[in-house]
């Protein structure tokens, strides 16, 4: 049988540690190792057996941070299925579009609470839900996992389903091989980091792939994964309590939610004394977050990443210095990873930029996704672009993002060459905001914009040309508006305000002039 | 400073930090349900009422539900002033 080597590495730590937990939240549920490799193997062969998911068919699992996602996301790999990670945050229109999309006949439902009617969501899918889940995964005597078909290096790991310009969700198809190379990749960075018993903080919802950073390095390297289930996720007073209860050693998250907790001056060395490494990808990091991080933490190593989902994570990585942090310029988002190259090309004319010159960031290597999920005209404009003679055969993905390679090796990142944006390290595509609000019944024409305060984006502002001209324009209508956009969006897609106008300013193109709407509403 | 005197800043604070021009229309509206905070913006918020009035209040301290109407978040700057 073929074998993710990530789910074998794991599949040894449970026979050599099987006591050793592997995910804790901070609901108190907890799984070892050993349990983790029963559970999966148990609910694999479940899968192996069922008549109505065919061979390699996608699995959508359904749920937040209980520790039955990680169990399903194994099972499918060791039975030869890609799986689809959505997280509670989406609304269930959007959850019926990636059903769909996905043909999936098979949905998990890993929730207490099965809030959502999936007869109505995806009515052609058989849905395991939590109950059934918990028995197949702990029934007595399962065979072990050999046997099974397991992922060949090109077959599908998983598909993360991510903003998309005309407001169909794609699905960024990642392989079993990109999954191994990223793991080697982390297993190099943390190798030596300390011998000590590690825990990871394990804070991005699954649907994001941020979280694949916690779940490859909280398994591979044999430590313990923490996330938040619960009241935890909403107040910060719970958060915090139950951080330093579980000892974190290494945090990962996104610059915004470090700045969150940042607010409260009671986030500091006191409150998570084991604390040792902070990784944060995602979105710009300010210098004044880093300076801050280490007042409060001043033994405290922290990591800036970069990554497009389309190549698994993170392509580069650096340890920001003092040194750094003492120029009063953008930090940088790191050295390349090795398995991959990046090289820098002019945009339009696909020539290579000089050192020190911007221009658009392609990534070639071992971790580039194989394309979105049946969508071949995105996958060849995303994928098949980097010339031949720099990609030589290998897989390529332009990005859509800024950057320099500086003359010290790291890379710089200015922003992003489209519509494609980052708020609070969620990645929006404003294309997606306007066509989901298009739909609503009071809105004619719109045109969603991001705020600036500070230099980053703050927030969305959807300005619209309403249905009716006579209708009265306030707070009312913002609301009605939202309240529809709500069952098609998920909340931090939706703009927090909302401007009214009887017509756009257009440029000489005929379209939309976002810049002047921008400067008409201040947000620049 | 009276109330109404406070209640015209807040709301101001409000606007300036989500955008809302029309959110002194409705004080009792719950700002996060129909996402015109959100837990950044909440943040936002806390630092600029302790620039505006002196008034520290910890993220920590306050629960969602403490804070996420205009009404409340008036009472909850007038109970430490």
């Amino acid at each position: 049988m073929s074998k993710s080597k990530l789910v074998d590495a794991i599949d040894q730590i449970a026979l050599a540690y099987p006591e050793k937990p592997v995910f804790i939240n901070s609901s108190g549920e907890t799984m070892s190792y050993g349990e983790l490799r029963s559970r999966s193997n148990a609910l694999a062969w479940y899968l192996h057996d069922l008549q109505t998911l065919a061979p390699k068919a996608p699995v959508l699992l359904y749920g937040h941070k209980s520790p039955s996602m990680l169990v399903c996301m194994f099972a499918c790999a060791k039975s030869g299925h890609p799986y689809a990670p959505i997280d509670t945050v989406y609304p269930s229109a959007r959850i019926a579009d990636i059903a769909a999309q996905l043909e999936a006949t098979l949905i998990v439902d890993t929730t207490q609470e099965h809030n959502l009617d999936w007869q109505q969501v995806a009515p052609l899918a058989e849905v395991l839900d939590k109950s059934r889940l918990v028995k197949v995964c702990n029934q007595d005597g399962t065979k072990d996992g050999d046997g099974l078909s397991g992922l060949a290096p090109d077959d599908t790991f998983y598909i993360l389903f991510t903003s998309g310009s005309t407001g169909t969700p794609k699905g960024v198809e990642i392989t079993s091989e990109c999954v191994d190379g990223f793991s080697r990749w982390m297993l190099e960075v943390y190798r030596f980091a300390d011998s000590g018993q590690r825990v990871w903080f394990n804070r991005t919802p699954y649907s994001f792939d941020v979280s694949i950073t916690d779940i490859v390095c909280g398994t591979v390297l044999g430590d313990t994964s923490f996330a938040f289930e619960g009241a935890a996720d909403e107040s910060l007073a719970q958060a915090f309590d139950a951080l330093s209860h579980a000892g974190i050693t290494d945090w990962v998250s996104t610059p915004s939610y470090v700045d969150q907790c940042l607010a409260d001056p009671s986030f500091n060395e006191q409150l998570l004394p084991q604390l040792k490494r902070m990784l944060v990808a995602g979105e710009t990091l300010r210098p004044q977050t880093v300076r801050l991080v280490k007042e409060r933490f001043p033994k405290l190593t922290v990591y800036n990443g970069y990554g497009p989902t389309e190549s698994t994570d993170l392509v580069t990585l650096c340890e920001i210095s003092d040194e750094m942090l003492a120029e009063d310029r953008a930090l940088p988002i790191g050295y390349p990873k090795t398995g991959s190259d990046l090289v820098v090309l002019n945009p339009d004319t696909l020539e290579p930029c000089p050192v020190g010159t911007s221009g658009e960031l392609f990534v070639i290597g071992d971790t580039v996704a194989r394309g979105y999920w049946k969508r071949p005209d995105l996958t060849e404009v995303a994928f098949g672009a980097c010339p031949q003679e720099i990609s030589r055969g290998r897989r390529s993905y332009r990005t859509g993002d800024e950057v320099t390679l500086g003359e010290d090796g790291l890379f710089y990142f200015h922003g992003r060459l489209d519509l494609q944006i980052k708020l609070h390290g969620f990645r929006i595509e404003l294309g997606d905001v306007e066509s989901a609000l298009a739909t609503t019944s009071e809105v004619r024409s719109v045109c969603v914009l991001p705020v600036y305060r500070d230099g980053s984006i703050s927030r969305l502002c959807a300005c619209v040309i309403p249905n009716n001209p006579d209708a009265k324009r306030g707070l009312a209508l913002t609301r009605t508006i939202k309240a529809e956009a709500r069952s098609i969006l998920p909340s931090y897609m939706i703009p927090s305000s909302f401007k009214y106008f009887d017509e756009f300013p257009l440029n000489s193109n005929g379209k939309v002039d976002r810049k002047a709407l921008s400067q008409q509403i201040g947000a620049q | 400073m009276d109330k109404s005197q406070l209640l015209e800043r807040v709301i101001e604070l409000v606007v300036d930090i989500t955008g809302e021009d029309e959110v002194g229309e409705e004080l009792d509206i719950d700002l996060f349900e129909e996402e015109i905070l959100d837990s950044m913006a909440a943040i936002e918020l806390l630092l600029a009422i302790e620039d505006a009035f002196g008034v520290s209040i910890a993220p920590t301290e306050l629960e969602r539900e403490e804070m996420n109407t205009i009404n409340k978040i008036v009472a909850r700057i007038a109970e430490r002033l």
